[in-house]
């Protein structure tokens, strides 16, 4: 079986990994660098639990191949907290109880980053609308709603809790 | 796929000397948001995948005096969110933001949903709305075919193996032109019950429609123009009374099949009811 080199940055630490043509982003997420809180959905692209950013946009890592993420910068719901202070979105999925299983939240929680990236100030459209690729099958939307409304920016161009 | 080779291409030269010596055995890999769930789930088993997502000159839109040309890699988000499109085709817009979710529009192109030629595809019933026009490459030439032409069963077209879909030229509308694409689908998410796609354009001084199309997606193997409804419509002012009977022709001269998303009987009771919600929102008189 031929292998492949593949070069991509996950969590702002580079690899150098081999794979094969049909392996995609989330087995070598998962299964060459164990982070495994990218999830395994429907792997047809339906769910959104293996969200991850792809370059700062979200999309969803069982749709891409490896080998279409070579150079690219990957962000997983790991590297998200930085020097073990959570982001401001994780922090508000705890304090509104916008966590059932937890199966969806590292999907939510990416995509929600995503939006808040690129639309600082959602309204509850705008956040229906950009999280309607990830499903929540405890179907507890309306609390993830309110821990991404809860967000918003602060000076410098960060954000923090309302 | 455990032999399956991958090669990336850098230019669309590279990508037509690839398909000429590979022909069937290859297929081409644009955003993958199609063709990875047919890998995973073996329903596609090609010997070699031509990645051609890095050839920077299938990426532009461009304005040119009389059209919009699309390079057949623009992104989805790219159509829901650029200001020539939101200017000159918001259906375009309109029709993107009903497309999927964000994640797969970041990366699936407008090409790869064309080739990949689901009969419920949403962009297919809009561009035939528009009369646009693809561009295929291949090693020997090029040639420029409509959208209509294009499509000829499930998940089938008329590309030949050696040929790569590299440009697709949309019209500009006409001054008093307006085009609209509608969709039913059970959520925002999923793919299309039923999509309609429908271009009006009416006479400045009589108010009668001059020319119109009304494409209708996931009601069979192909995107299909309901053509008697369209002739209830052509040459008449449109009103509610040749609406309603437009619908009524649309809802005879297709037969549905049924799919994961409906029956052909409710799919039946849709063609009429979206055929004349089609007709009232494109004849209500807001320009595009």
């Amino acid at each position: 079986m031929k292998k492949y080199k593949l070069c991509l940055t996950v969590n702002g630490i580079d690899y150098m990994l081999e794979v094969n043509a049909g392996e995609t982003l989330q087995d070598v997420i998962r299964d060459h660098l164990n982070l495994t809180g990218t999830k395994t959905g429907c792997d047809s692209g339906a769910c959104g639990a293996c969200t991850v950013l792809m370059d700062g946009m979200a999309i969803k890592s069982c749709l891409v191949l490896a080998l279409q993420a070579e150079g690219r910068k990957i962000l997983t719901i790991e590297g998200l907290a930085q020097d073990g202070a959570l982001h401001p979105l994780q922090e508000a999925f705890v304090e509104n109880w916008a966590i059932q299983c937890g199966y969806c939240t590292p999907g939510m929680i990416l995509t929600s980053k995503a939006l808040l990236d690129e639309n600082p100030n959602p309204s509850g459209d705008d956040i229906r609308m950009y999280l309607s690729g990830n499903f929540c099958r405890c179907t507890g939307y309306q609390k993830i709603i309110d821990a991404v409304s809860s967000v918003r920016p602060l000076q410098g161009g960060r954000h923090g809790k309302k | 796929m455990k032999d399956m080779r991958y090669i990336r291409a850098a230019s669309v030269t590279e990508v037509t000397d690839c398909l000429k010596k590979y022909g069937d055995k290859a297929k081409i890999l644009a955003g993958g948001q199609s063709l990875v769930p047919l890998l995973r789930q073996r329903l596609a088993r090609p010997g070699l995948l031509i990645d051609i997502s890095r050839v920077a000159d299938l990426k532009f839109i461009r304005k040119t005096k009389n059209t919009l040309k699309i390079g057949a890699l623009t992104t989805h988000r790219q159509l829901e969110t650029d200001p020539l499109i939101r200017e000159h085709l918001p259906i375009l817009a309109d029709m993107e933001k009903q497309l999927a979710s964000v994640q797969i529009r970041n990366l699936g192109t407008l090409g790869g949903n064309l080739c990949h030629a689901d009969p419920a595809g949403d962009v297919a019933p809009a561009l035939m709305a528009l009369g646009a026009k693809l561009k295929l490459i291949s090693a020997t030439g090029a040639r420029t075919m409509s959208v209509e032409n294009f499509f000829k069963d499930f998940f089938e077209t008329a590309i030949r193996p050696d040929e790569v879909l590299a440009e697709i030229d949309i019209p500009l509308l006409p001054d008093l032109g307006h085009a609209i694409y509608i969709k039913h689908s059970s959520r925002g998410v999923d793919t299309a019950i039923i999509g309609v796609g429908t271009f009006i354009l009416k006479d400045h001084d009589t108010d009668t429609c001059k020319e119109i199309r009304l494409c209708v997606g996931a009601v069979g193997p192909v995107p299909i123009r309901a053509k008697n409804a369209e002739a209830v419509i052509r040459g008449k002012v449109v009103t509610g009374k040749t609406i309603a009977e437009a619908g009524k022709k649309a809802r005879e001269e297709i037969s549905p099949v049924s799919d994961l998303q409906g029956s052909a009987e409710y799919k039946k009771e849709l063609i009429e009811v979206f055929i004349q919600r089609a007709l009232k929102a494109a004849s209500s008189g807001r320009r595009k």
